[in-house]
């Protein structure tokens, strides 16, 4: 009993009021900012009470690349019908590729239905349509511009927000995303337009989107990106790229890029083929002329029609180009692909060179075939 | 007969006002902008004829407050009449250029700055002191 009287009181004394004062209260003065139903204590140095931490999805750095289309705008020459006309021819619909079961869907048993002839040309037309919408394009555009605009400045306001500012949103109902009144007042008293970066953070919190995340995914970072692209997982990554950002975002841009030129290293062209990123793809090479490895893989598969067709799209997106100037006949797709391996790849790869020469045996030695059977089987040409 | 924004509950042709109404907990505030009934006490869950916006007072990790606004529909209320605006929704408007800055936040900053500087010199004042006692 004693000893719990004694404890007793030696808590109590400790727990006088000026001490619970002195704990509770530093020397420091506080500031009380008088805005009325949210009065809030604030000290000069830093804000007192909660504070967020960085956690360590904050901290992560999308992956950075240099060829984005930050120098000239490649949107109208990308929304050209002769371009999205080969795009579209060289991404080819491969219905069961464009339909398949993905794995995020939910998985039903295939139905099976008795169709007339009427019927079935009805549905096959739907699916063409269908098709044709999942194989839209995402759009190629110039990177957004990075200055902002100043509204006003009020230099009475100075000091008004220590340590942070204040971000102001309309929320109003009928607004599209890039239309949306976002301006910020800093503490200089500055009122000025929210660069991109707030921009896309404030249309993420007010009007967010199914399957955005509001933090950098760990997918997108330079430690996580090169084993997914080892696995050959583009068009995941794609899909998701996508998905997570707008498509003037020069984080968009740079992981996008990143991809291509991964894929372009390994020429795993072929797996994008029959999906939505293969014209934006073929795009991106043209567009930054690294065609090399392109040709050379087409060449060597004896694809002489998609070489020539790309070359076409090469003169059309390069049209100051000397081979845009040389060119005037496509007609013959050999003659195309040699001027354009003579003007543009004669310094650059060997490799081009090569294939083209090997396509061209094997060319011949198909045609020779070819009039083999028909000797054999007595047909003169 | 269509349901009113108040959940049925009765909008008698009395003030209102466009306030803030404290949500949120304990230690964590926060605030909806909303408009009702003036003599309504903004501290409990009264019911509200509108929501128009949020306000989050505290810093983020990108050291910004966050305030959204329905612009159409705060302009709706203020041409409506028997409408007042509280001080602190003012404030707010002034600061984002809908309404004229308020008196009250040049009255603020400026406090602010005084103190800042009544700090400084004092801070100033005692570094002087020790280095003449050293």
């Amino acid at each position: 009993m004693a000893l719990l009287e004694r404890t007793f009181f030696s808590l109590t004394s400790k727990l006088n009021f000026k001490g619970m004062r002195h704990i509770l209260i530093p020397d420091t003065p506080t500031i009380v900012i008088p805005v009325r139903g949210a009065k809030q204590k604030y000290h000069p140095d830093s804000f007192i009470g909660f504070r967020v931490e960085p956690r360590e999805n904050h901290n992560r750095q999308y992956v950075s690349h240099p060829l984005i289309y930050k120098d000239a705008d490649p949107a109208p020459r990308f929304m050209d019908a002769r371009v999205r006309a080969i795009l579209k021819d060289l991404t080819g619909c491969d219905h069961s590729k464009v339909f398949r079961h993905r794995a995020l869907l939910s998985i039903s048993a295939p139905e099976i239905v008795f169709f007339t002839d009427e019927q079935l040309k009805i549905a096959q037309n739907d699916a063409k349509i269908k098709a044709d919408k999942l194989l839209s394009m995402p759009p190629v555009v110039k990177v957004r511009a990075e200055e902002v605009q100043d509204i006003s400045f009020d230099p009475a306001l100075q000091g008004i927000m220590p340590n942070f500012k204040i971000v102001f949103t309309d929320i109003s109902l009928g607004i599209p995303d890039n239309k949306r009144i976002i301006v910020v007042r800093e503490n200089s008293g500055k009122l000025r337009h929210a660069n991109g970066a707030e921009r896309q953070r404030m249309n993420e919190i007010y009007n967010p989107r199914k399957g955005r995340k509001h933090y950098v995914s760990e997918l997108f970072t330079a430690k996580c990106l090169p084993d997914v692209l080892a696995r050959g997982q583009y068009e995941f990554v794609l899909d998701r790229a996508c998905l997570q950002f707008e498509p003037d975002e020069p984080e968009y841009q740079s992981v996008v890029a990143y991809v291509y030129e991964a894929l372009d290293k390994k020429q795993h062209y072929d797996s994008l083929l029959s999906t939505r990123h293969y014209g934006p793809m073929l795009f991106f090479l043209v567009w930054h002329k690294c065609l090399n490895n392109f040709l050379e893989h087409h060449l060597m598969a004896g694809r002489l029609d998609v070489a020539s067709q790309v070359v076409k799209l090469y003169c059309l997106l390069h049209q100051k180009s000397d081979v845009a100037k040389a060119m005037t006949d496509f007609r013959d797709p050999m003659h195309v692909v040699q001027t354009f391996v003579s003007l543009e790849c004669m310094d650059t790869s060997a490799r081009v060179q090569l294939a083209l020469k090997q396509c061209k045996e094997l060319l011949r030695s198909q045609q020779q075939v070819e009039q083999n059977v028909a000797a054999a089987l007595g047909q003169s040409s | 007969m269509p349901v009113l924004a108040t959940g049925g509950a009765p909008i008698y042709n009395s003030l209102k006002a466009i306030r803030l109404m404290r949500h949120g907990c304990a230690n964590r505030p926060f605030y909806h902008i909303v408009i009702m009934g003036s003599r309504r006490s903004n501290k409990g869950t009264y019911p509200v004829i509108e929501q128009l916006g949020t306000y989050d007072p505290l810093t983020n990790v990108h050291g910004e407050k966050l305030v959204s606004v329905n612009l159409d529909r705060i302009s709706y209320w203020m041409a409506q009449d028997k409408v007042k605006i509280a001080v602190g929704v003012k404030q707010l408007l002034g600061l984002m250029g809908f309404l004229h800055i308020h008196p009250q936040s040049y009255i603020t900053a400026w406090r602010v700055r005084a103190i800042a500087k009544r700090e400084a010199l004092s801070k100033q004042q005692a570094e002087d002191q020790e280095a003449s006692m050293g």
